[in-house]
């Protein structure tokens, strides 16, 4: 049965399953559809707007959240009520670690020997709760028990617990930077696995996707290459699409546009620049390495382009490349970067 | 479109595990549920300490019962139920009013909204969420609850009825009252409404 849109009102597209299929996914397909849909129904315009804007304000909702230590409170209350004389208790804890620190062995010789598994992280966790990786002065790839690969850049470290691949969400805590390409997992009944990065203080849930973070002590970003995440903070959401990177200031989500080759390139140690200006690479040095930048006097300098490959795995040398190719001076000052033009302009 | 079973393979293999007295296959379900849990519950009582303590008096009811527990099916939304059913009785014993639990309408399901929001940022934005924060709280809580259910965490309605304890018939009605009640009370005074060719980029703000 065809659908009457010419007598849809708000309440009939928030019920419409197509409508909702947009607006939960953010599918090309589906916003194509509705585009033509708009060009079909132009009168409908207002109604379709209204449609979204009551959608939106409903996500915009604060959710109240637990933490790890109310989680692990409630079982301690728990297993004191039902603890039962035919089930001694240490045996069967003893038994429970005995099967994770196998786990923890078979993951450890997986990840390879470099890889250092700290168990004393947070101090209150219970032990052997967690996976944690760091990977100490070379980047470092690391397979999910579910498929999903992480390579951490240096410094860097990712912890999840063992259950990962077993709950219906799949959750990592990063820190430093990271990039990700997330297994397609479904459940059951056919619905796609959720899959959470954790920050400091925002949160990335995955719809499927290779994204690269950031969570560094002033700066957290998140940089999406493919695909479609969601990053949450304080019961905002905000859905990021290709090409877009995400920060935090003040304490509120900002967006913007970027090239996101340029925000993967640690990859492989080198970035790969086609027609890339130099007011892109300065946004760079700001979201990844947390910059503070004054820019030059004369604008239509960063507006010059270059293209070719540059080696970024040395900061020193980076520099030194850039204000080759720009006939730029670059001076710096701990996370202070002042950019002047080497020579005076001769013409204004 | 429908969904049958909402639980995934592992839920299900360790709740069998579990009615036969798994431990180990208990504790892997309430680490899966707990966040979902805490969240929901504690849309209805702000107290953190009592929701805790419903979610733990549930866990233990599970496991005295777990030989009749091998036929649940849906056991994220039997466990959401529970829940809520848990809640609603520990919360009508406070009050100590035998009729509590009779009367539906008198429990509180609150949606907590900021009065702000960065994502807000024309006039007209913020006159229409206004508008949106008061309609929301002249919903009943039933109807915040289904609405939630429904949008907020995008359940199907067989889920959303399952949950709430009603037939599928009467979670369609119910969310369709809800809407209605809503729009009502959203009054949208006329703006003035972009041209059509302007309009995505308008929308693209929201995303």
């Amino acid at each position: 049965m065809r659908k009457d849109y010419t007598q849809y009102r708000v309440k009939d597209l928030l019920e419409d399953e197509d409508f909702l299929h947009w607006m939960k996914y953010n599918e090309e397909a589906s916003a194509q559809f509705w585009q033509s849909w708009l060009v079909q129904y132009p009168q409908k315009a207002e109604i379709l707007q209204q449609a979204r804007q009551l959608y939106n304000f409903l996500h915009l909702q604060q959710e109240p959240e637990s933490t790890r230590q109310d989680e692990l409170d409630v079982l301690q209350g728990i297993q004191e009520k039902i603890a039962a004389p035919q089930a001694p208790k240490s045996a069967k804890i003893r038994s429970l670690y005995g099967t994770l620190a196998r786990w923890a062995a078979i993951l450890v010789l997986m990840a390879g020997v470099s890889f250092y598994v700290y168990k004393t992280l947070n101090k209150h966790q219970e032990k052997a709760s967690w996976f944690t990786y760091q990977s100490e002065g070379t980047v470092r790839r690391l397979t999910l028990p579910d498929g999903t690969l992480i390579t951490l850049n240096k410094n860097s470290f990712c912890r999840y617990s063992p259950l990962l691949s077993e709950s219906d969400t799949r959750e990592v805590w990063i820190e430093g930077e990271a990039f990700l390409e997330v297994s397609h997992q479904t459940t059951k009944e056919g619905r796609r696995k959720a899959f959470v990065v954790h920050m400091q203080s925002m949160d990335v849930e995955v719809l499927g996707t290779r994204f690269n973070v950031i969570n560094a002590p002033a700066r957290q970003n998140v940089v999406l290459e493919k695909g479609s995440v969601r990053v949450n903070q304080k019961g905002q959401a905000i859905l990021l699409k290709p090409g877009e990177i995400i920060h935090i200031a003040d304490s509120r989500l900002i967006k913007n546009q970027v090239n996101p080759k340029l925000y993967t390139g640690w990859l492989n140690g080198t970035l790969q620049l086609e027609n890339t200006s130099l007011e892109e690479i300065l946004q760079l040095l700001e979201y990844k390495y947390g910059y503070s930048i004054d820019y030059p006097q004369q604008p239509s300098i960063l507006q010059q382009k270059m293209s070719g490959s540059l080696d970024v795995r040395s900061q020193q040398v980076l520099f030194h490349t850039l204000s080759l190719a720009y006939n730029i001076q670059i001076t710096h000052q701990d996370q202070h970067i002042i950019i002047t033009l080497e020579k005076p302009a001769s013409n204004p | 479109m429908k969904q049958i079973a909402s639980t995934d393979l592992t839920l299900q293999e360790n709740w069998v595990s579990f009615t036969k007295g798994d431990q180990k296959a208990f504790t892997a379900i309430y680490h899966a549920c707990f966040k979902d849990l805490f969240r929901y519950g504690m849309h209805f009582h702000p107290d953190k300490s009592l929701i805790k303590e419903c979610i733990q008096d549930l866990f233990v009811k599970l496991w005295n019962n777990r030989l009749q527990l091998l036929k649940v099916e849906q056991i994220r939304y039997y466990l959401l139920k529970s829940l809520r059913n848990t809640i609603l009785t520990k919360l009508s014993a406070l009050t100590r009013s035998n009729f509590y639990e009779l009367d539906e309408e008198r429990y509180d399901f609150e949606i907590s909204y900021p009065q702000e929001h960065h994502l807000i940022a024309t006039e007209d934005q913020a006159e229409s969420y206004r508008q949106f924060r008061v309609a929301m709280n002249k919903l009943t809580s039933r109807q915040r609850e289904i609405i939630y259910l429904r949008y907020i965490k995008g359940l199907e309605y067989d889920e959303v009825a399952a949950i709430m304890d009603i037939t599928v018939k009467a979670a369609y009605k119910l969310v369709a009252r809800s809407l209605d009640t809503l729009k009502q009370n959203m009054p949208h005074s006329s703006h003035a409404w972009p041209q059509l060719f302007g309009l995505f980029s308008l929308l693209s703000l929201f995303n």
